[in-house]
């Protein structure tokens, strides 16, 4: 993926500046960041979150926020005031902001690649595959002391291959 | 005076009534649309004194929602929410008659600057 005009370390750049700004903005919540030990989160049971895929010229990307249900329990409390939350309510809070960090990483990032689209944020529960054309970075964020997994995987995409 | 805030997200659609409120507007009467069709249906029973849209939404983007009031004739003043910001957004907006162009995330300030000229 070396000849794309942008790499993963440029996207990791642009999602760790809108996560700090959309907390601010959205939460009004302080977010650390720092090196993860892994490149793929556990999902599970108790560990889910959310996607949202870019698409550009010769890659697709994903980026998304992962936690457990009470954090991302705490994180819709946060946002919207505490209450009695359905998961569907939750997964809708913990979308909008990845869907606001996606804007600002558009935003950011499209005057280097005016290919960049997104779409809309999914709920991911299932394994995370670790495909062959796959590179993916993990942080860990500390969203106002809520522990949330920052996940970016980048696939270049291969003409003709379907699957 | 009715307000309609359109966005397939719940917790969005909270924060925009908040935001309204935060910004003085407290007065309005806000009702919410989960998708364009559902405005569309709302709009054409109703009256709504502005809409509030997304852009980014599943079946019927809120710019095809306004594209799709004015090919209909149906006037009525508009602004956009979105979380995106591009320059060809903004000018296909404006096309559409979209009357502000506001990204996420908004302050009550933003909302206040880009509400209360349309609601004088």
């Amino acid at each position: 993926m070396s000849d794309l005009p942008l790499d993963l370390g440029d996207w990791v750049d642009a999602a760790s500046d809108a996560l700090v700004e959309s907390a601010e903005a959205l939460l009004g919540m302080e977010t650390k960041l720092a090196a993860s030990s892994t490149t793929y989160p556990t999902l599970g049971a108790d560990r889910w979150g959310v996607l949202l895929p870019f698409s550009a010229e010769g890659y697709s990307l994903h980026v998304g926020l992962i936690s457990t249900t009470a954090g991302c329990k705490a994180l819709t409390d946060a946002m919207l005031g505490p209450d009695d939350w359905s998961e569907d309510e939750v997964a809708d809070a913990v979308g909008e902001v990845v869907n606001v960090m996606a804007g600002m990483m558009h935003g950011d990032l499209l005057h280097r690649d005016e290919t960049i689209d997104f779409g809309l944020p999914v709920v991911m529960q299932a394994h995370l595959f670790d495909g062959h054309s796959s590179e993916s970075t993990v942080l860990a964020a500390g969203i106002g002391g809520i522990e949330f997994d920052l996940i970016l995987m980048m696939t270049a995409l291969q003409p003709g291959k379907v699957c | 005076m009715k307000i309609l805030v359109v966005d397939d997200s719940k917790a969005m659609r909270m924060i925009v009534k908040r935001t309204l409120r935060q910004a003085g507007f407290d007065g309005f009467d806000v009702v919410e649309a989960e998708s364009a069709s559902q405005a569309l249906d709302i709009i054409a029973s109703d009256s709504i004194d502005l809409v509030l849209t997304d852009w980014n939404m599943p079946d019927m983007t809120g710019i095809e929602m306004l594209e799709h009031l004015n090919a209909e004739g149906v006037e009525i003043r508009a602004g956009m929410i979105t979380s995106r910001g591009s320059a060809d957004m903004r000018a296909r907006a404006q096309e559409a008659g979209a009357l502000f162009f506001l990204t996420k995330p908004f302050t009550a300030e933003l909302f206040r600057g880009a509400l209360e000229p349309v609601l004088a």
